[in-house]
């Protein structure tokens, strides 16, 4: 038996080894036996006198002290403590399409509950990766994670636990919104007891509700966007993959699909959305990812990138009375600081 | 209520019968071919035509109608499913967890359902075309039972061409095979009717009935057609369903591993077939269909699957990992979804070859007078040169990297070779045999090198009988294959080992570590702390 050790000289170790113990009894290891388990941290401590509890109530105890620990390890990691659960997690990955290197060494970890902007040009290999991560390509090297499940290995258990809204939307002739919800319901296998609730929720959710009967084929771009959205919701995924949900869409749509996923992400759901603009994902987004030509340019959360990519800011001014714009802008180019200004038509100035 | 719980479960069909149903063209239809059987029948009775007449003239336009009803559904079908094909509908479908079987197998039973609903307006007044006489119940019966499994595979192949169409072009070609074939069966109806009451004549179905007189009277001639029937009817309809599935699947997955069983399966059961009408009836020679049948599926097989990835996709790998049944295991490492998977069916089948050639040769089964001994000889070499063929072009070309990690090039260059080298060799041959004396000599050379240029110019070869060398090319056939085969693996590992070193170097240094259980990342939590 090993050594206690107090648990507040290892609380770091605690959670990781906790964590593995997990892991071990997941793996069918008789918890609190396991030599993970024993090695001397603050786990060592818990864990010796458990292991004294296990030795009294016999396996059993063990088992259910095992769901105790479970619990309290989600009861943290809900507790500010995020960075503990990695939904996404990208090593290495590489995608050749005959001569062509469309995504070259792509690595990084999302965290769970958090919006990750994916911005690229165009052919940059946005789609590609998204479309690997989906389960929908095979990478030529590397591996892709969704909450521990390897794309290489659990490809059909990563399709239970993602929505995937790609930029191409189907075809679905004389399917009305509802049927269109139902058939991905029922697609999805969701029991036929909560599935009429579901549809529901969806349909309110995205906005949907009030256009049941409408033929999906009749529906605006923005509203088909909505459904596309409300059908990678259907199965209730950890993750969503979001490839450029906003392209095509009028600024009023923009703003309202901005607001679904700022609601999903409040939700709990990890968020990986794509756009070639970058100040679409500004408002939203926590994490953010840039490539070029397949490469990753760069990784981390959106104001480390600020601070990295330039000293310059973009500081967009909504105007009360568009014809100032002229007075302002002469104004603006008089400070000391402020490098150019651009007058949009919809009676913003943006300036640098 | 299990059965009923499939069909409602499965999405697809759910899917497919609403779009039918809210389809305008469905009531109307419906309407029509209710109307038009009444017409039929209201017109034929009332009609001062003489007794006997009237029953094939109903029956002839009521199956007509079920004819022309079939088609439109097969219009729409193979229109919906070639629209889901071309935007890429069927990726959505996929992402949802849903198999490709359920998903063909519910445009099937849509298909099928919607086909019902004509057949079931239909069929009762079919049985009143006997009451007006001229018609066997029997012969009526026989025309439902046929129409009923005839529409499987049609419906089946219609998928099929939807989901192969990989280009819009194809798509109109299909439309307009199917609209020419809509046009022939009117014509056909137009024609035949108008026949018939100029000259008088019976159904299409005329004498069908016989086949059930002879099945209820439990006559073993029958009995033993009807499961030959049914079993390359099963297998025949399960190629086109899996076919139909490897078309709709997305590079991360595939369902060659059934379709090379079933390809398997159907060629045992074929070469059985031939081969017991063979021994039994020595007037009946099918040797050299059969032997040609198992020449044409290795060829076809091999330029199929062979110059093929090397590894199996994603989903096929997890679906292999996840086999409970027995035998599965095995069956998905025979006939695994890569190159390897194919040269092990290739390798099972001309082993098939082999145990023919043995067993008529060998004086086990008796195939009468020496002419046959010949022929089986000459005939069963040819499947054993395949994998010569295979690999022959393909080898020479294969020291050159651009061919040899591009397998798609390496398969588009053997079929030139087999086509060029082919007709050139054939060419070269038929001068040589037609004028001798202008070549002497050049006869010998010619019959070798066409042997050993293409399979076409080896068809072309050895089909002609008269040449002294035939005597010795079986046995240098067999080696071929051998040597073919050799080739065959020593490639296929060698290109297995160049794109495993490929994938390592296309994945840095930093290899990548095991899976983690649990979302865990591989670094310590202290560190992706510090990270945040």
């Amino acid at each position: 038996m090993q050594a206690a050790v107090p648990l507040d000289t290892a609380a770091d170790g605690l959670l990781e080894d906790m964590a593995r113990v997990i892991a071990c009894r997941d793996s069918r290891t008789r918890f609190g036996f396991s030599p993970v388990a024993t090695r001397g941290h603050g786990l060592g401590y818990r864990l010796s006198r458990l292991e004294d509890t296990a030795q009294v109530f016999a396996f059993k105890a063990a088992k259910r002290l095992s769901v105790h620990i479970d619990t309290y390890l989600k009861r943290i990691d809900s507790g500010g403590r995020e960075g503990l659960k990695v939904m996404l997690k990208v090593e290495h990955l590489t995608k050749d399409f005959d001569r062509l290197r469309a995504v070259d060494d792509l690595s990084f970890e999302l965290p769970a509950g958090r919006i990750c902007g994916f911005v690229g040009p165009n052919g940059a290999g946005k789609t590609t990766t998204m479309r690997i991560i989906a389960t929908l390509e095979e990478a030529t090297g590397g591996e892709v994670w969704v909450d521990g499940l390897s794309v290489h290995h659990e490809p059909y258990a990563i399709r239970r636990k993602l929505g995937f809204m790609p930029d191409h939307y189907g075809a679905y002739p004389g399917l009305t919104v509802r049927d269109y919800l139902e058939f991905y319901a029922r697609a999805y296998e969701l029991p036929a007891a909560g599935r009429s609730r579901r549809v529901d929720q969806i349909m309110e959710f995205t906005g949907l509700d009030r256009i049941p009967a409408k033929t999906v084929e009749t529906l605006s771009k923005g509203m088909r966007q909505r459904l596309n959205l409300g059908r990678a919701l259907i199965n209730d995924p950890l993750l969503l993959v979001l490839d450029e949900p906003a392209a095509g869409l009028d600024p009023r749509a923009r703003v309202e699909l901005r607001y679904l996923v700022k609601e999903l992400a409040r939700m709990g759901k990890t968020i990986f959305i794509s756009s070639h603009i970058l100040t679409e994902l500004s408002e939203i987004c926590d994490h953010l990812l840039i490539i070029d030509h397949g490469r990753q340019v760069r990784f981390g959360s959106f104001e480390e990138i600020a601070r990295g990519l330039c000293n310059a800011q973009e500081i967009l001014v909504r105007l009360l009375s568009p014809e100032a714009a002229p007075v302002l802008e002469r104004f603006l180019l008089e400070r000391v600081g402020i490098h150019h200004v651009a007058p949009h038509e919809n009676g913003t100035l943006s300036s640098v | 209520m299990r059965v009923v719980s499939i069909f409602r479960d499965n999405a697809m069909f759910y899917k497919d019968l609403t779009q039918w149903l809210r389809n305008q063209t469905f009531l109307g239809l419906f309407i029509l071919l209710l109307c038009l059987a009444w017409a039929a029948s209201a017109f034929i009775t009332l009609l001062p035509i003489e007794s006997g007449k009237g029953g094939p003239v109903l029956f002839g336009l009521l199956w007509g109608g079920l004819l022309l009803f079939t088609l439109v559904i097969l219009f729409q079908g193979y229109g919906l499913s070639a629209r889901e094909f071309f935007t890429r509908t069927f990726e959505l479908y996929e992402l949802s967890g849903m198999s490709l079987e359920r998903m063909i197998l519910g445009k099937t039973w849509s298909l099928l359902a919607q086909f019902l609903f004509g057949f079931s307006c239909v069929v009762p007044f079919m049985f009143f075309a006997f009451l007006l006489g001229g018609i066997d119940f029997y012969d009526i019966v026989m025309a439902v039972l046929v129409s009923l499994v005839a529409v499987v595979p049609v419906f089946l192949a219609t998928i099929l061409a939807a989901v192969s169409a990989k280009m819009r072009s194809m798509g109109v070609v299909g439309r307009v095979i199917l609209g020419l074939v809509l046009l022939y069966v009117l014509g056909q109806l137009f024609f035949g009717v108008f026949a018939f009451f100029a000259f008088g004549g019976g159904t299409l179905f005329s004498g069908w009935g016989s086949f059930i007189k002879q099945l209820v009277a439990l006559e073993g001639s029958a009995w033993m057609g009807l499961a030959t029937f049914l079993v390359f009817y099963a297998q025949g309809c399960l190629l086109l369903f899996y076919l139909a599935c490897n078309a709709i699947a997305p590079s991360t997955d595939t369902h060659e591993m059934p379709v090379k069983l079933l390809v398997a399966t159907l060629t045992l059961s074929w070469t059985a077939f031939l081969g017991w009408d063979f021994v039994m009836d020595p007037d009946f020679d099918t040797l050299t269909v059969m032997a040609f049948s198992l020449y044409i599926i290795l060829l076809l097989l091999g330029i199929s699957g062979y110059y093929h990835r090397t590894r199996s996709p994603v989903m096929a790998e997890d679906r292999r990992a996840r086999a409970r049944r027995p035998f599965a295991p095995a069956a998905h490492t025979q006939f695994a979804p890569n190159a390897f998977g194919t040269l092990r069916t290739m390798v099972g089948l001309w082993l098939v070859a082999v145990a023919c050639l043995v067993l008529l040769t060998s004086g086990l089964v008796d195939i009468g007078s020496g002419g046959r001994m010949e022929d089986a000889i000459r005939v069963f070499s040819y499947p054993l040169q395949a994998p010569y063929f295979l690999a022959a072009p393909a080898a020479l070309f294969y020291l050159a990297p651009a061919f040899r990690r591009n397998p798609r090039k390496l398969r588009a260059l053997v079929v030139v070779w087999w086509v060029g080298a082919g007709l050139l060799a054939t060419i070269f041959y038929v001068i040589a045999a037609e004028s001798p004396l202008e070549m002497p000599g050049a006869e010998p050379v010619s019959v070798v090198l066409g042997a050993l240029a293409s399979p076409i110019s080896a068809a072309a070869v050895g089909h002609d009988a008269a040449s002294r060398l035939y005597f010795i090319l079986p046995a240098v056939r067999m080696l071929l294959g051998v040597v073919g085969l050799g080739l065959c693996w020593a490639m296929l590992w060698h290109r297995a080992l160049e794109e495993t070193r490929a994938r390592n170097h296309a994945t840095p240094a930093a290899a990548t570590p095991a899976p983690q259980p649990d979302g865990l990342s591989s670094e310590p939590l202290a560190a992706v702390e510090k990270k945040e």
